[in-house]
């Protein structure tokens, strides 16, 4: 990590902080509410004791989804041993599809029946096709109901179910079937991605809330990033030895948002190299990174003063393949020995390769990117390194503008809460596995199966 | 205006790929988002060529220091482009090529036939339309009540309209049109059309009667010209060179095909019509038999020829005998049979179905089996172990099974299948050959012995081909596979593509040791923190590390290297990783945020607009 | 002395290299393997399937990486195909198909002749979009594979009837050198989804995929000593300790043994050299 000045954020927590833990706080309660409410249910009932099929089958739409469940409820067969007063109710059964054999019911005996098949046509006394071999655990029985979600229905096509049990010695019971027909409707909202719309509105909000914060006029400080103030250094190193400034977007393309946050460090090495009159040389794995690049080096030189020294053939393509741009990089840095190459972007296997190259050269480096893999060895051989977040506030870093430092702010709340949800969740989980509280579990599966799935 | 619509656009796709994530309507809005990228990125490719060849023929006529390199690039690019783009040396592909078959071109709108039956086309309240296969040739006239195809209706379009509704009712109406819109009885399995390439075809020569049987039934101009296209396509004679001595021993051509003939005086192959893919796998092998298992009297028979050719050893007898013992048995071929004599579960047709559920049944099967169980009696089967290629064809042999006791037609299919995937015998000499040959050498007269036959077959069957390729007419030069064997791209993506980057990619292992050498330095505790984890899991990941701490105890077994590996990826490893993950996430998402927004523009550059 | 070890030419530090790797090579140096408990969930999750499972295997590397990902590329194909499990290959690397050609020539072609397109394998190829395929093949598959890598319609694929998405696989195994790969698979596939996947990717990519073990991932191969791993369970399961050409990971784990020893020592090396400078100076007057 390269160096910066530590401790500054902790035990400071005046103005906009302190909105900001009181907003951590307030997430983090609702958090451990939600976890603790959500798990409640009804217990089921224990059915007669006689070899049959099921005794009723409903079928409904899935609520809350793109229109291609179908909920089909049924109750179970009277033979099922597994359906007992002491069972808990769980969470939503999905497809029954791929549930395996658990056998989680508090009888000790083998339970007569082993699974249920559902099959589904699309008229009532067609030909039905098996959807769902499905092996209920005990905690899938509520108010003396089996659920099985049938997916890849198509929406608004009318469909008719048939359940059948199958005994553990593999004989199945004739079928209970639905004598309407069931259709998938498409609602509005996805109602599995709830939380994440939740967790969305949270972060961005919070990168929202701080940008009209910081716009509000209240000043926001950002501690010393080495890698960017850097960039003056190198370039002027540059100029006084009179050879060129290489700068490397990366390999991917304009899709990627490290090749973004990279042309915006680009911007500026443009604007310091216009300045100091030096060359600038961008040699781009992608046409639509090239074309970008330009515009953004070109305007570089005009803020600077200085349209007449942009040229535009400093910046070229030259060739989508890893393996051969970085064979030109390689051979170009021998032959030409830029005395300052910047990495700034996503980067694969070559990173090693380009940066040794240039430690060959005796060149001053600074590398900034994204790919975890990757860090090590920029960190091994360059200079300077910009880690992960680092690099992505490079544009709020060097622009100063108070919008983009808001935008930081905001960035490090999603950090306060990510972090408390850590927390809490893993402080749950092992309060779980130490009392075995049922309540506790439930909690965390819910943590784990509902809202951060 | 120059920075506000990219930013429009920015802004628009990108809240589009976030709404379409959570509201299921506009999902394909987000896909036709995503789709509209990557065309703008092929597009750039064009601008990006350009730039290459500019720059570098820039270089070339300047002459900087290194030109020469671009002369290089420059041709590397411009010969790739065109044996990729052209598809240079690459064959037409076989399952698009329709070998066989002669096209005339025939638009559906000039097909003068059409088929109709009763019934409606259910409709699909998910809104998704007939299938694409039948685009055009499938119409319902809802005031008549029926519903209409143009054309011969194919297998692949019979299937796809059954599963566009799964209704018994729609699919035997489908049924029932498939049957009708077929060609006449004696065009079945000749006459084909094809909707989506505008073609009538025709699978074979055309006979007088077969081109007057299509001339009658229609008589637009239209129609009438085609038919008379394909049968003048149909009837074209195509012929090659070949020696009378490239002709296999008992060559007949009319045992082949009666569109087959051999110009003796001429030395010249002929063939009318298209030659279909079976006919002239069937030519090769019509004459170059499928090899029996070699019974040991045969076996012995073999070692005696070779021992009068030259010397033989040992080892060489026992590997002729292991080689010979390695091919196919006919307690195989019989078991082979007799599972095609099983009853077997065949699905019932749309008909069936629906009869039964009109006469009240609620349980519907959608398989019934048929054929009752078959099996050889020992009569066939000693016929069939004494069957010898050499003497008897395939043919024969089904002939004598026949007349020694019932035989269905799948067995029938199944005993020639089995065969038919057998090598011949010259091949299987041939094998024999190499086993002889590993395990000691072969004078010339024994290698004639074991491989003349061999040589027989291949050069026949490079006339074949070469017949065949003559006799066919090429319909789509491009099907082919750009990176087939053999093309020039294949040769520069194999020998240069596929050296150069692995070679590059190798040099990692060479720059890793000297960063190894130069930078590892324990400077402070962090760092020796860091070198200890490095060693544990450079060891860990090899025999040395095992080997090095394998003398622990049981109890103490935590303390192995390769176990302490184990534990620092899934806890250290993991829990780092987590972190940055985690970070990098964030700072996605907020940069993404601003990027949306339009807070952050300095990717367009820096300008005052 | 000093001085010339501590600015010593790295070209000699090349040549070193360049011999750990090669000797072991030339001499055919081979070590015993024991498989880690992640190679065996990838074992475990092959073998555990029954025999005509379908099993879909993305080939998402290039020819650079063919020395790390090959030989487990080559186990997979040959696992499968020893269990007589379906094989669908996919790629979502450009040259990604001709990884699968190889792998087929190699295994397929050559030692299971029996095996028929189209009933037993199919190469449905290439489809550039990066995650964005595997996002759409997770709900529909046929939206973007009509046809399979030799412009067949896959409706004239006995094997892909009935086979509408990703979700009618039993199994995915995915083997990534980098993006897209096993993290998109992962990400699009196994977390929405619920379908197991398992994978084998490059020793640098391995860190990254360690946090979905085991409950997205219920194992990983990583590198050379993964597929080394899964190589050795692979043959003696199936007695093919004979057949060089599936020993091709093991054989490659000589100059990995070697070259570590190599880059242990270099550290140590170069910390000596760094320890003894810094006393030099300390003492210089």
């Amino acid at each position: 990590m390269s160096s910066g000045h530590r401790g500054r954020y902790v035990g400071c927590l005046h103005g906009q902080w302190q909105w900001a833990w009181l907003f951590a706080q307030t997430v983090a309660a609702l958090l451990i509410a939600c976890c603790l409410v959500a798990p409640a249910g009804a217990q089921p009932d224990r059915p007669p004791s006689e070899v049959a099929p099921p005794a009723e089958v409903i079928a409904k739409d899935h609520p809350w989804d793109g229109g291609h469940k179908i909920d089909v409820l049924f109750r179970p067969s009277p033979d099922d041993d597994r359906v007992t007063r002491d069972a808990e109710p769980s969470a939503t059964t999905q497809g029954g599809s791929d549930a395996n054999g658990a056998q989680g019911g508090p009888s000790d005996q083998k339970p007569r029946i082993a699974a249920y098949i559902v099959s589904r046509a699309e008229e009532f006394h067609g030909v039905y096709e098996d959807v769902a071999f499905y092996v209920p655990e005990a905690a899938d029985y509520r108010d003396g109901w089996l659920r099985v979600t049938v997916d890849k229905c198509e929406r608004g096509e009318p469909y008719f179910f048939r359940v059948r049990a199958v005994a553990s010695s593999g004989a199945q019971s004739g079928f209970a079937e639905t004598s309407e027909a069931a259709i998938a409707r498409r609602q509005w909202f996805d109602g599995g991605r709830i939380w994440m719309l939740l967790i969305t509105v949270i972060l961005c909000g919070a990168v929202v809330t701080f940008i009209l914060i910081a716009r509000s006029g209240r000043s926001l400080r950002v501690r010393r990033i080495a890698g960017l103030e850097a960039v003056d250094e190198a370039v002027g190193r540059a100029t006084e030895m009179g050879r060129s400034v290489l700068f490397i977007p990366g390999i991917q393309d304009m899709n990627d948002i490290q090749t973004i946050a990279g042309l915006t460090i680009l911007a500026r090495v443009a604007r310091t190299a216009a300045e100091y009159d030096a060359r600038v040389e961008v040699p781009t794995s992608r046409s639509l990174v090239m074309t970008a690049a330009r515009e953004t080096v070109q305007s570089a030189f005009m803020a600077a003063g200085r349209p007449d020294a942009y040229d535009p053939n400093s910046i070229y393509y030259v060739t989508d393949e890893q393996f051969g741009y970085v064979a030109y990089l390689s051979g170009m840095m021998v032959r030409e020995k830029p005395a300052a190459c910047f990495y700034m972007g996503s980067f694969f296997a070559e990173s090693l390769i380009l940066a040794e190259t240039g430690n060959a050269i005796g060149a001053i480096q600074v590398a900034g990117t994204a790919q975890p893999a990757q860090l090590p060895f920029f960190v091994a051989a360059c200079d300077y390194t910009l880690i992960g977040e680092e690099f992505f506030a490079a544009s709020a870093y060097l622009s100063g503008e108070p919008d983009q430092l808001g935008s930081l702010k905001g960035q490090d709340v999603g950090k306060l809460v990510v972090g408390a949800v850590l927390i809490i969740g893993c402080g749950l989980a092992t309060m779980a596995a130490i009392t075995g509280s049922e309540t506790l579990e439930a909690a965390v599966a819910f943590l784990k199966g509902t809202m951060l799935r | 205006m120059k920075r506000t619509v990219p930013l429009i656009i920015t802004a628009a796709g990108g809240f589009t790929l976030i709404v379409a994530f959570f509201i299921p309507a506009t999902e394909s809005w987000g896909e036709v988002a995503a789709i509209w990228f990557d065309i703008l990125a092929a597009i750039a490719f064009i601008l990006g060529g350009g730039n290459l060849v500019r720059n570098h023929l820039k270089k070339i006529s300047d002459q900087t220091a290194g030109w020469a390199y671009s002369v290089i690039t420059l041709a590397a690019f411009f010969i790739t482009l065109t044996v990729g783009l052209f598809k240079v040396g690459a064959r037409p592909m076989e399952q698009q090529e329709y070998y066989g078959q002669r096209f005339a071109s025939l638009s559906l709108e000039d097909f003068p036939l059409e088929f109709s039956v009763e019934g409606t086309i259910p409709p699909k309240k998910s809104g998704r339309r007939l299938p694409d296969s039948v685009h055009g040739q499938l119409v319902a006239d809802a005031a008549a009540g029926t519903i209409s195809f143009r054309g011969w209706m194919e297998p692949n379009q019979l299937d796809d309209l059954k599963n566009y509704k799964h209704l018994l009712e729609w699919q035997a109406t489908v049924e029932t049109l498939y049957d009708k819109a077929q060609p006449p009885e004696p065009l079945r399995g000749k006459a084909f059309y094809h909707a989506g390439h505008r073609a009538l075809a025709f699978a074979g020569r055309m006979s007088e009667f077969e081109y007057h049987t299509l001339r009658e039934l229609a008589g637009t101009p239209e129609w009438l010209a085609a038919v008379d296209a394909l049968y003048e396509a149909t009837n074209q004679t195509a012929e090659i060179e070949c020696p009378a001595d490239a002709l296999p021993e008992r060559f007949d051509a009319a045992a082949i095909s009666p569109d087959l003939s051999y110009d003796e005086e001429l030395q010249r192959l002929r063939f009318t019509g298209p030659m279909p893919l079976g006919l002239r796998d069937r030519m090769v092998r019509r004459f170059f038999p499928v090899a029996t298992p070699l019974s040991p009297a045969a076996e012995q028979v073999l070692v005696n020829l070779l021992k009068q050719a030259g010397p033989l050893s040992e080892a060489q007898i026992e590997a002729l005998s292991k080689a010979a013992a390695a091919g196919w048995t006919f307690d195989q071929l019989i078991a082979e049979v007799n599972r095609a004599g099983e009853p077997v579960q065949v699905p019932k047709t749309a008909r069936e179905m629906l009869a039964e559920k009109q006469a009240g049944a609620t349980v519907i099967e959608p398989m019934k089996t048929v054929g009752e169980k078959r099996t050889l009696n020992n009569l066939q089967q000693k016929f069939l172990r004494e069957f010898d290629s050499s003497e008897m064809t395939v043919d024969d042999l089904v002939e004598g099974l026949r007349r020694m006791g019932p035989l269905s037609a799948r067995q029938v299919a199944a005993l020639r299948a089995f065969l038919a995937k057998q090598p011949t015998a010259a091949e299987r000499n041939k094998e024999l050959g190499f086993a002889l040959l590993r395990a000691g050498p072969l004078t010339e007269e024994q290698r004639d012995l074991m491989f003349g036959d061999y040589r027989k077959q291949i050069r026949w069957r490079r006339y074949v081909g070469r017949l065949f390729a003559a006799a066919h007419v090429v319909k789509f030069p491009w099907s082919g596979e750009y990176r087939a064997v053999g093309t020039p791209f294949w040769w520069l993506y194999e020998y240069a593509f596929k050296p150069l980057t692995a070679t590059m990619f190798a040099m990692l292992a060479f720059y890793v040791a000297s960063a190894a050498f130069r930078a590892f330095r324990a400077k402070n505790l962090e760092a020796v923190l860091l070198l200890g984890t490095a060693f544990i899991i450079l060891l860990g990941r090899t025999f040395a590390g095992v080997y090095l701490t394998s003398w622990l105890p049981e109890s103490l077994s935590f303390l192995r290297i390769e176990e302490l590996t184990i534990r620092i990826m899934q806890w250290f490893n993991t829990a780092g990783n987590r972190a940055i993950m985690i970070g990098i996430a964030l700072g996605i998402a907020s940069t993404s945020l601003k990027v949306l927004l339009a807070v952050d523009r300095s990717y367009l550059g820096t300008g005052g607009d | 002395m000093l001085e010339y070890v501590a600015r010593l030419d790295r070209r000699w530090i090349f040549l070193m290299m360049l011999l750990a790797v090669a000797i072991p090579i030339l001499f055919q140096l081979r070590f015993p393997e024991t498989p880690t408990p992640l190679a065996k969930a990838v074992f475990d999750a092959v073998e555990n399937l029954p025999p005509g499972s379908k099993v879909l295997l993305a080939f998402d590397y290039d020819p650079a990486s063919e020395g790390e990902l090959g030989p487990m590329a080559t186990a997979f194909v040959l696992h499968c195909a020893k269990k007589g499990h379906k094989m669908y290959f996919i790629a979502l690397w450009p040259v990604g198909p001709q990884m699968i050609d190889d792998q087929i020539r190699k295994v397929i072609k050559t030692d299971f002749p029996n095996l028929v397109y189209g009933e037993d394998y199919v190469n449905l190829g290439f489809k550039p979009g990066n995650e964005g395929v595997i996002k759409v093949i997770v709900t529909d598959l046929r939206q973007l594979y009509t046809t399979d890598d030799k412009g067949v319609n896959i409706d004239k694929i006995p094997m892909m009837q009935g086979i509408r998405s990703v979700q009618d696989f039993d199994l995915v195994i995915n083997v990534s050198a980098g993006y897209p790969g096993t993290k998109e698979w992962v990400q699009y596939a196994a977390t929405p989804y619920g379908i197991p996947v398992v994978g084998g990717c490059t020793g640098v990519q391995a860190p990254l995929l360690y946090p979905y073990i085991p409950d997205q991932l219920p194992g990983l191969l990583g590198a050379i000593k993964g597929a080394a791993e899964y190589e050795k369970l692979v043959v003696d399961r199936y007695d093919l300790a004979d057949v060089g050409r599936y020993l091709e990971g093991l054989r490659r784990m000589g100059p990995q043994l070697v070259a570590h020893m190599l880059m242990i020592f270099l550290i140590i090396a170069g910390n000596v050299i760094y320890f003894a400078q810094r006393r030099q100076e300390r003492y210089r007057p």
